[in-house]
């Protein structure tokens, strides 16, 4: 069955602000009060500088520029960092696994998520990033007002492409949606699916989990690079052909359902 | 922080033209539309060949790894260590002293501590500041460790704490002013001026790495002028800084209690990434194994005397970077001569901290490839059966 390129939404936000230079991020004078303290930029493998070992990941999703700026605003000292993907499904790949059990989710007109130290937010390309030191209310508001003048200059991007025949129904994404497409994904967003892809080489996996009655309704859909891999995927998950699919065996706590969508594409339901 | 400011092309590539209903290709919207995406990277191929069997040649000495306590480890708690977010000085005093009691089985701290080292020792902290003030080695652990062997008769002129970078040093706090009279020192160093070069160009850190002392590995690291300062060198060799081959004669081991992944970066990710220059192209295709390898060769092997993990705050995800969501107090310190043990009981605590945070059912498939690695080159016990874990309750 072949992939179609099928809209799921068409939300369109009108871009009224002007826009600045963008490799800037912010200048004092965007904000009263705001002082650039240090900012630093990084591209290409000169991330391995700002993260060292914590780049790889990056790396994996396609990272192509990080600009840090360490800045002092209503007297709260915030860390700034601004992440440019090579594409939207990268930048919300890194977006969806760094998020974690938010407080509050899609509050700025976007996809993003506050904690109490941190909110992290996803657009176009862009994964952005504001950590206060003291997670005092103060604190919290001074990064929610930075980050609302970080929305409003972040240049507008094409949105995330989501695959044909899988997907929510909502742009309600934070903790629901992964993006992954490598084993470092896998170990930090979806580590009990790890052994699934051993010896699998390429891959794109959406992962999208909610709940339904109380129980956990699990949906992937998954592109693998070759048969091979698909091979190596179905023979490491033990599923039995059933039909124009796979299935879980009897008796296993999870029920997956399986079927082949596309050449090397699968799309995978687990109750 | 550093690197270079000019405007930066975005050189993306575009996969699809947008068709929207205004005509245009831009927008906010999180999900506009159902496409393929782009080809994923490459996996990690075959493991690459190293010289780990130059290692295996030199004979060992009676400091060498696992020490003098092989599969050891004292595990001391403290549910006060912090308080209103700060970390209380005096309880992470008394969890460092019950540690070194507990471990050597010694009545005073001058004589536990002078079971690893001497005042003719030059003894070298080997902190991790790599992720910044969020999550660095606590200076209350520090300041405890270095007021112990000031205890223990060794001059705070013979202490030196070190890593790789010595600007993240200074940006964690770790200045002479805060540490009079001891030496901080980083393979990879910049001057007043905030450059990585001197005036005859050269890169800092090329004066501070060995070239007697190298892993090599058969996987070529090739970086951009903006990468070399934290990479000193490219190629196939990693070499050892001077700071473990020359300026020091112990070496007493302080990382955090971070994940790395699934996995975590403790006692043998913290020395082994510490120590050598052009790691960026190890992580790749030879974590595990290099993790574990660079530890067997002998300015590693045989000066590290031991390991005390500052597990007063860490991270159970996220790691090895600071994000805060994932940053925990896990209120211990895990202390041992035996940096595989060590590790080994590590990864038992932040697997069981990912599996109550909900983020995995069991211990990831690949989390201890490195253990066993490192027990393979006799560096020490990574099976938890073999484990002489020792418990502390404090308070």
């Amino acid at each position: 069955m072949r992939n179609y390129l099928i809209p799921v939404f068409l939300i369109l936000f009108s871009i009224s602000q002007p826009r600045t230079a963008f490799s800037q991020l912010l200048t004092n004078d965007q904000l009263p009060g705001l002082k650039i303290e240090k900012e630093g930029h990084y591209d290409g493998t000169s991330l391995y500088g700002y993260i060292d070992g914590g780049s790889t990941l990056y790396f994996e999703y396609g990272f192509e520029r990080l600009v840090v700026q360490e800045v002092t605003f209503q007297n709260e000292k915030l860390t700034i960092e601004y992440y440019r993907m090579k594409s939207s499904v990268g930048a919300f790949g890194i977006y969806s696994i760094n998020t974690f059990q938010c407080q509050a989710a899609d509050q700025f007109g976007m996809t993003d998520c506050e904690n109490q130290y941190q909110i992290q937010l996803f657009t176009g390309h862009h994964y952005l990033s504001v950590v206060n030191a003291t997670g005092t209310p103060a604190a919290q508001n001074a990064s929610a007002l930075l980050t609302r003048k970080l929305k409003e200059i972040l240049p507008a991007e094409e949105g995330l492409i989501l695959p044909a025949q899988f997907g929510p129904s909502t742009n309600q994404l934070t903790g629901k949606l992964k993006f992954i497409r490598g084993e470092l994904g896998l170990q930090n967003g979806l580590p009990d699916w790890s052994g699934y892809f051993e010896g699998v080489k390429n891959f794109n996996l959406w992962f999208w989990q909610t709940q339904t009655d109380g129980k956990d309704f699990r949906q992937a859909h998954i592109t693998f690079d070759s048969p091979g891999d698909l091979d190596n995927f179905l023979h490491n998950t033990s599923l039995i052909a059933s039909g124009d699919g796979w299935t879980s065996k009897e008796g296993q706590a999870d029920k997956w359902v399986v079927k082949k969508i596309g050449e090397n594409t699968i799309l995978v339901v687990v109750r | 922080m550093s690197g270079k400011n000019e405007n930066h092309p975005s050189g993306r590539r575009n996969f699809f033209k947008l068709l929207t209903a205004g005509g245009a290709g831009f927008v906010l919207s999180p999900i506009v539309a159902s496409a393929p995406v782009e080809a994923a990277e490459k996996m990690p191929q075959a493991k690459p060949a190293t010289n780990i069997q130059d290692a295996l040649k030199f004979p060992r000495n009676a400091n060498s790894m696992p020490g003098l306590f092989p599969g050891a480890v004292t595990r001391v708690n403290h549910s006060g260590c912090i308080q209103d977010k700060a970390i209380q000085q005096k309880a992470v005093d008394q969890m460092l002293t019950a540690a070194m009691l507990n471990l050597t089985g010694k009545k005073s701290v001058k004589k536990a501590w002078r079971k690893f080292v001497s005042p003719d020792d030059i003894i070298g902290l080997k902190v991790n500041p790599v992720a910044g003030k969020l999550l660095t080695t606590s200076h209350e652990l520090v300041k405890a460790v270095i007021a112990q062997l000031e205890t223990a008769g060794i001059p705070r002129k013979n202490i030196v704490i070190w890593d790789r970078r010595e600007m993240e040093l200074h940006e964690t706090g770790f200045l002479p002013e805060n540490y009079p009279g001891i030496t901080i020192s980083g393979t990879e160093q910049k001057d007043a001026k905030g450059s990585f070069f001197d005036t005859n160009g050269k890169l800092y850190g090329e004066g501070m790495i060995d070239k007697e002392w190298f892993y090599w590995a058969d996987v070529e690291g090739s970086y951009d002028e903006y990468t070399m300062p934290y990479m000193v060198n490219g190629g196939k060799h990693s070499y050892y800084t001077k700071i473990c081959t020359k300026q020091v004669t112990k070496i007493i081991n302080l990382p955090i209690l971070k994940n790395a992944g699934g996995s975590v970066t403790l006692c043998l990710k913290n020395l082994s990434y510490g120590a050598i220059s052009n790691t960026g192209r190890l992580h790749e295709k030879l974590w595990h194994d290099s993790v574990a390898e660079i530890c067997a060769f002998p300015p590693i092997r045989d000066k590290v005397v031991l390991n005390i993990v500052d597990g007063l705050i860490g991270c159970y995800n996220g790691g090895p970077a600071a994000n805060p969501q994932f940053i925990c107090q896990y209120n211990l310190l895990l202390a041992g001569t035996d940096p595989v043990a060590v590790d080994r009981i590590g990864l038992n605590i932040v697997s069981q901290k990912r599996i109550e945070m909900k983020l995995q059912k069991e211990e990831a498939p690949a989390a201890s490839l490195f253990l066993k690695r490192a027990e393979e080159l006799g560096l020490g016990i990574g099976d938890n059966s073999r484990i002489n874990l020792k418990t502390i309750d404090l308070a």
